[in-house]
């Protein structure tokens, strides 16, 4: 099943629910407009390139678009349209006046010199900048695109529209970004654990939890959840995992892989080396996959031990992988939610430039918590009410707001 | 050798039925004898008219030739029937195209036979020109009622009557505010 696919099944699932019909289901499953442009930049050695960038927007019936924009070779329009949908039902779920998008370009970054990426990312936005603005469309950081990248986004449309800190979201710190940005994801993950396992009693003191992926979202989840006194006891990166049973020394981890380097050579007491997948099967009382999607296959879902999963990846529960969990009672905590502290700060960060304020770290960490505790507790009462899994309840509370929207403004 | 037609022939079409003797037999002088093939057209569409028919034996097709289309069969007339009438009446050409669907033997009548008789009141002509009106006049009610039947069938297949759609966005507006507000 494609990645396009696999989000249509759930939104299929929560559209039967709520007895939505065909035709509004068709309606809020197809993206509003698709952009694919040619983006050519000369190399460093005077050679020409070409790429093929994308733009898709999915649904603007709650507000502008949002979305990310990546910059990896695998990009193509199933793909961004998948995402351009996601991001529709996050923003939705957290209740951001914000429709989805996502964008991207088939390019391998690593390739690329500076300077070259800087012309690539200009010339882009040369072609999709009819399509995008604050109040239309607005781009985020996403894979390997950071805020450098979106300072260039910002100049490049600012240099056609006026200055436009507002036209995208993720940027540097001293160009309009905002405090708590970059760790909202991972952030916002540990918000919504916390949460969780408030419902049964419990808190992330001395709770046992897995990560599977050291990005970003990955090690600000572990990180965070560290210093509200959890016991990571498993993390892996690409390279592969490290465990150990009373939990690992985080800050010295953090330290470790503060120069990139691979996390199977690190070395501690009572450390063993495992695998990447090994992590998925830890017995935890939380697993946290924040690397790719599509990790929880059929056969890994029968294998996992932990209590509960907390989505901080985009996708990593296949169809059958989910009911699976389903039927063995292990809850998931779906991606729309677990990982959307990160559209939610971009929201502050657009919020702040529509005004020109700025607000500290501490009023960012705080409206994030609040707006996700806010979302779980809508969630739960769906959840609750209905007997449902987390993830349709989830999908239920997107889809309905987008519907409603859609219904009140009329066709 | 066209066999007369006589008094009780004439006497068998309706507008003549009540004539007396002498009546239908002063109609029967009138008239002219006929024989179709299978197949032959009596007159086309568009034709010059100055006669009426008057079908003694088999039947006939009345078509009304539409360009484009196919012909479209308005009508099949039996014995007994008096058809050709409109045309003349309304002093026009034909208005459709008749042919014999079986042999067909049948009496003609002038036009300016029924009108020099019309000119001196003879009852016949009187009861002929009567009895007429009365058949166009259930034609045009038939016609009538097909007319509205046909504009409600238009009317209700017509994308100008939105009501489906505002039904459908209306009703789920009203259940999505009332069932899923969280």
């Amino acid at each position: 099943m494609s990645p396009f696919e696999q989000t249509n099944h759930y939104i299929r699932q929560a559209s039967q629910t709520m007895n939505l019909g065909a035709r509004v289901e068709q309606l809020l499953l197809t993206p509003e407009g698709e952009h694919h442009v040619t983006v050519p930049i000369e190399r460093d050695n005077g050679e020409l390139a070409v790429f093929t960038g994308y733009r898709i927007q999915h649904n603007s019936a709650r507000g502008p678009m949002k979305g990310g924009l990546r910059y990896h070779p695998a990009v193509d329009a199933e793909d961004v349209r998948a995402l351009a949908s996601l991001m529709t039902w996050k923003t939705a779920l957290v209740n951001l006046p914000f429709g989805g998008a996502k964008g991207g370009i088939a390019v391998d970054p690593s390739l690329l010199s500076s300077g070259e990426l800087e012309r690539l990312t200009r010339k882009f936005v040369q072609r999709i900048g009819q399509q995008i603005g604050p109040q239309r469309d607005i781009p985020a950081p996403d894979m390997n695109t950071n805020a450098q990248v979106m300072a260039w986004v910002m100049d490049e449309y600012s240099r056609i529209h006026g200055f436009s800190p507002a036209v995208v979201t993720g940027k540097p710190l001293d160009l309009h970004g905002s405090e708590g940005r970059e760790a909202a994801t991972g952030r916002g993950v540990v918000f919504v654990a916390e949460e969780f396992l408030k419902d049964s009693g419990a808190s992330l003191q001395n709770a046992r939890i897995a990560v599977q992926g050291f990005g970003n979202v990955g090690w600000f989840a572990a990180s965070i959840a560290h210093q509200h006194g959890a016991k990571v006891i498993a993390v892996s990166d690409v390279s592969g995992g490290i465990y150990r049973a009373d939990g690992l020394d985080v800050p010295a981890l953090e330290e470790f892989a503060r120069v990139r380097r691979p996390l199977k050579e690190y070395q501690a007491d009572g450390v063993s080396a495992i695998s990447n997948e090994d992590v998925l099967l830890a017995d935890v009382d939380l697993l946290i996959p924040a690397a790719l999607g599509g990790v929880f296959t059929r056969e890994v879902a029968f294998a996992v031990r932990a209590r509960a999963i907390i989505e901080a990846a985009n996708a990593p529960t296949t169809p059958e992988a989910d009911e699976i969990f389903a039927e063995r009672g292990i809850p998931v905590i779906p991606d729309i939610l677990a990982n959307a502290g990160g559209v939610t700060v971009s929201y502050f960060e657009w919020a702040q430039n529509i005004q020109c304020f700025r607000w500290t770290e501490e009023e960012v960490n705080q409206r994030l918590k609040q707006t996700l505790v806010s979302s779980y507790a809508t969630v739960r009462k769906v959840k609750k009410q209905r007997n449902l899994t987390w993830r349709t309840a989830a999908f239920i509370v997107a889809l309905g707001r987008v519907a409603k929207a859609t219904v009140l403004r009329g066709i | 050798m066209i066999p007369p037609i006589d008094v009780s022939t004439v006497k068998s079409f309706a507008p003549f039925a009540k004539l007396t003797s002498e009546e239908a037999a002063r109609v029967a002088q009138l008239l002219e004898f006929q024989t179709l093939v299978r197949g032959e057209t009596l007159f086309h569409q568009g034709d010059a008219s100055e006669t009426i028919y008057l079908i003694i034996t088999g039947d006939m097709q009345i078509l009304l030739q539409v360009p484009d289309h196919e012909d479209h069969h308005l009508v099949t007339f039996g014995p007994g029937t008096i058809f050709g009438e409109v045309a003349p009446l309304a002093d026009e050409h034909r208005t459709a195209t008749a042919t014999a669907l079986t042999e067909v033997s049948l009496a003609s009548l002038a036009w300016s036979a029924l009108e020099s008789a019309l000119e001196n009141s003879e009852r016949w002509a009187v009861k002929f020109l009567f009895h007429t009106s009365q058949i166009l006049a259930r034609r045009l009610r038939t016609v009538n009622t097909q007319f509205a039947a046909t504009l409600a069938k238009i009317d209700s297949k017509s994308p100008s009557t939105p009501t489906h759609t505002e039904d459908e966005l209306d009703s789920l507006r009203k259940r999505l505010l009332r069932d899923w507000s969280f």
